[in-house]
């Protein structure tokens, strides 16, 4: 329900209150208790009637009164609020110039007001955005700056794995076949007749593994990198490896692990029937042939050695963590790497960084795949 | 003062007893020490205005008394020096705040603080050597904080009311000065109008002086009630929600009487102009429209003046940044 106060006759009554001469009405003024029961509403209704006809005319009381339910007001605001009734009070407008009338919906200023707030939050929101944008388009300029980088140094170490890895890994193999005739027999060793030639029995003997080039357990990659089968005897000790392998000429058997590829026909097995003298002029041809094949074997594995201990040098082989590397076909492989099944892990992912610090630090430092053992789990980071 | 009726005192005592119970702390009171001070109360309140009280009546009023500032004020007459320390420390921060309203700084405000306490205390001793208070005239009904800043206002106002008559007295005459200059101002600057030669200017004066005439005859007019709000709300300024608590209803209602009132003095002071002094209707409406105007104020303008100032604000701010 609007109520509409007229404020002309406001205007006019203000001007009044102000020139008005305080007057005293007659009789006997209220007193203080009086005067407080009324401000509550807690007189009577037979002495309210009097004490609004005295307040009505006397302005000392009327003053005392208004004092008091300010007071009362400010000390005790939600006792002296009176239940208040949910209405809207609308001004009448007196007829006035063109600005008022355009003004004369309160709807419309509180609009402009609302707009301007809406305004203020829009510039506000929009400053906030740039800003924070900016700062985001120069952290993701950095980080493409940097991934070419790194994509260069992932492709130079390709590079230079490929140019390693292409050098013929069987041309030493076929070197010692035609030069010496020795043929390997297993994996790792080769047969070469024995310069005891007495017995008549050959025996080979394995050749010892080369130890020039620094050769240690860790060349069995090569050979698995020429895709030569290698018994997994890392754990062996060395001397378990240098078995004998007795050959019988009779028989023209030769013993040989199991998982050793068949052995190729052993070309310095000879059988000899010939007379004493005969043999011993053919033992002296054959000893100076064999001394002959072992000179050239000898020369043969070592430059073989030779290539191998290039080809070493030309991979790389890294420490990281207190783990050694060595890379090959692109990929950096722990050397207690054994083949055995990995977890696969991308770098950059939430997998990634949940890793251990450590294999973590192997993972930035070394770029490409990674095959690392950590903590007995095998991983493969790519 | 009549007597209390024989027939009203055995409900007086059992309603004196109510409220002895209804106490948190009755002090040790007992039912003689109250059943008087009630008696003096319903007599003045009740038996004086309406011989016709009956007992519902009694037990009304004497239920709606406050039972513990009622004992506390008993107490205190009495001589109860823990009452009297419950008082002043409950009750002093009261007083000075009502004080502090009426004076023009702290020590003329703690003086009459002071002054109030020496005042409740008693200062005075009557015939018989009994000090006299102004604690007797508490009678319960009212809250005894309320009761306390009718008391401080009362004595502020008589303290000061010398100095404020003689401001108050050039107060008075303001708007009658102003009336005065304008008239006899040459060059128009009157509060009401801009009138540019003496006939009209002498015109507008007398005018004025009909208008304040008619307002006046039109609020004396009013009832009693209504007369009483139209000044608690104009000359005192209170505010409409303080008003209706005063008088027990929602501010709604006070508003609407407000409205009421209003168009009754319009209505009134239109006859008054009309009829005493030959104004025609265009005159009227004329006066009172441009009475209106020369507020001043008009805060739907300065509102929109300040919007638009606003957005100008942010329309430069965009510019550059």
């Amino acid at each position: 329900m609007q109520v509409e106060h007229d404020k002309e006759i406001e205007a006019l009554l203000k001007r009044v209150a102000k020139g008005d001469a305080k007057a005293s009405a007659g009789g006997t003024h209220l007193d203080a208790d009086e005067i407080s029961m009324f401000s509550e509403n807690a007189m009577p209704d037979a002495g309210r009637v009097r004490a609004i006809e005295h307040l009505a005319d006397c302005d000392r009381c009327r003053t005392i009164l208004s004092g008091v339910i300010a007071m009362r007001a400010e000390d005790e605001p939600d006792e002296a609020a009176a239940p208040i009734a949910v209405e809207t009070i609308v001004e009448t407008q007196p007829e006035s110039s063109w600005l008022s009338k355009f003004f004369a919906t309160k709807n419309l200023a509180f609009g402009f007001g609302a707009l301007a707030i809406l305004f203020a939050g829009f510039l506000g929101f929009t400053f906030i955005s740039n800003f924070q944008s900016g700062g985001a388009d120069l952290a993701q300029a950095d980080k493409t700056e940097m991934a070419p980088a790194r994509a260069e140094q992932s492709a130079n170490a390709n590079l230079e794995d490929l140019r390693s890895s292409n050098e013929p890994a069987d041309s030493s193999l076929a070197e010692t076949k035609e030069e010496t005739g020795v043929v390997p027999v297993e994996e790792g060793r080769i047969l070469a007749p024995s310069p005891d030639a007495t017995t008549g029995k050959d025996i080979a003997v394995p050749v010892k593994r080369p130890t020039r080039g620094g050769f240690t357990d860790s060349n069995r990659d090569q050979y698995r990198e020429r895709n030569v089968p290698v018994e997994d005897d890392s754990d062996r000790p060395m001397a378990a490896e240098q078995e004998v392998l007795q050959t019988d000429v009779a028989s023209d058997k030769v013993a040989k692990p199991k998982s050793a590829p068949p052995p190729p026909a052993v070309a310095g097995a000879r059988r000899s029937n010939t007379t004493v003298q005969g043999e011993s002029n053919v033992l002296k041809k054959e000893r100076s042939d064999d001394e002959m094949a072992n000179k050239q074997a000898s020369a043969a594995t070592a430059t073989e050695h030779k290539q191998d201990g290039k080809a070493e040098d030309s991979r790389a082989l890294r420490k990281v963590s207190g783990k050694t590397f060595t890379q090959r076909t692109n990929a950096w492989y722990d050397q207690a790497y054994k083949n055995q099944s990995t977890v696969n892990i991308r770098r950059g992912t939430n997998e990634y960084r949940n890793l251990d610090a450590g294999l973590r630090s192997i993972g930035d430092t070394l770029s490409g795949t990674v095959f690392v053992v950590w903590k007995s789990k095998a991983y493969k980071i790519q | 003062m009549t007597p209390i009726a024989s027939k009203l005192k055995p409900t007086i005592e059992e309603a004196v007893a109510r409220l002895i119970e209804r106490a948190d702390n009755p002090r040790g009171l007992k039912h003689s020490d109250v059943v008087p001070r009630v008696s003096r109360s319903i007599q003045k309140y009740l038996l004086d205005k309406d011989d016709k009280a009956d007992h519902a009546d009694v037990i009304d009023f004497v239920d709606s008394l406050k039972a513990d500032d009622l004992c506390l004020i008993i107490a205190c007459e009495n001589g109860d020096e823990n009452a009297w320390g419950d008082m002043v420390l409950n009750f002093d921060s009261c007083v000075k705040s009502a004080a502090f309203k009426f004076a023009k700084n702290k020590e003329d405000a703690e003086d009459l603080a002071g002054s109030i306490w020496a005042e409740l205390h008693g200062l005075k001793v009557d015939s018989e050597g009994n000090k006299k208070s102004k604690l007797a005239y508490y009678s319960g009904k009212g809250s005894l904080a309320g009761w306390l800043r009718a008391v401080t206002t009362q004595l502020a106002i008589d303290e000061f009311r010398k100095m404020k008559r003689i401001v108050q007295a050039e107060d008075d005459r303001e708007f009658e000065m102003l009336a005065k200059d304008s008239a006899e101002s040459a060059d128009g600057s009157a509060v009401v109008t801009s009138a540019g030669n003496p006939e009209e200017i002498f015109g507008a004066a007398e005018a004025e002086k009909d208008v304040i005439e008619a307002l006046q005859l039109s609020i004396e007019s009013l009832s009693d009630e209504d007369r009483l709000i139209v000044k608690l709300y104009y000359f005192d300024e209170l505010r409409l929600k303080d008003i209706a608590s005063s008088f027990g209803y929602h501010e709604a209602t006070a508003s609407r009487k407000i409205v009421r009132v209003q168009k009754a003095i319009r209505a009134a002071v239109e006859t008054t102009l009309k009829d005493n002094h030959g104004w025609n209707e265009s005159e009227v409406k004329k006066y009172l429209t441009d009475t209106a105007e020369d507020l001043g104020v008009n805060l739907e303008t300065l509102f929109a003046y300040l919007m638009f100032g606003t957005l100008l604000q942010e329309f430069i701010a965009i510019i550059v940044l």
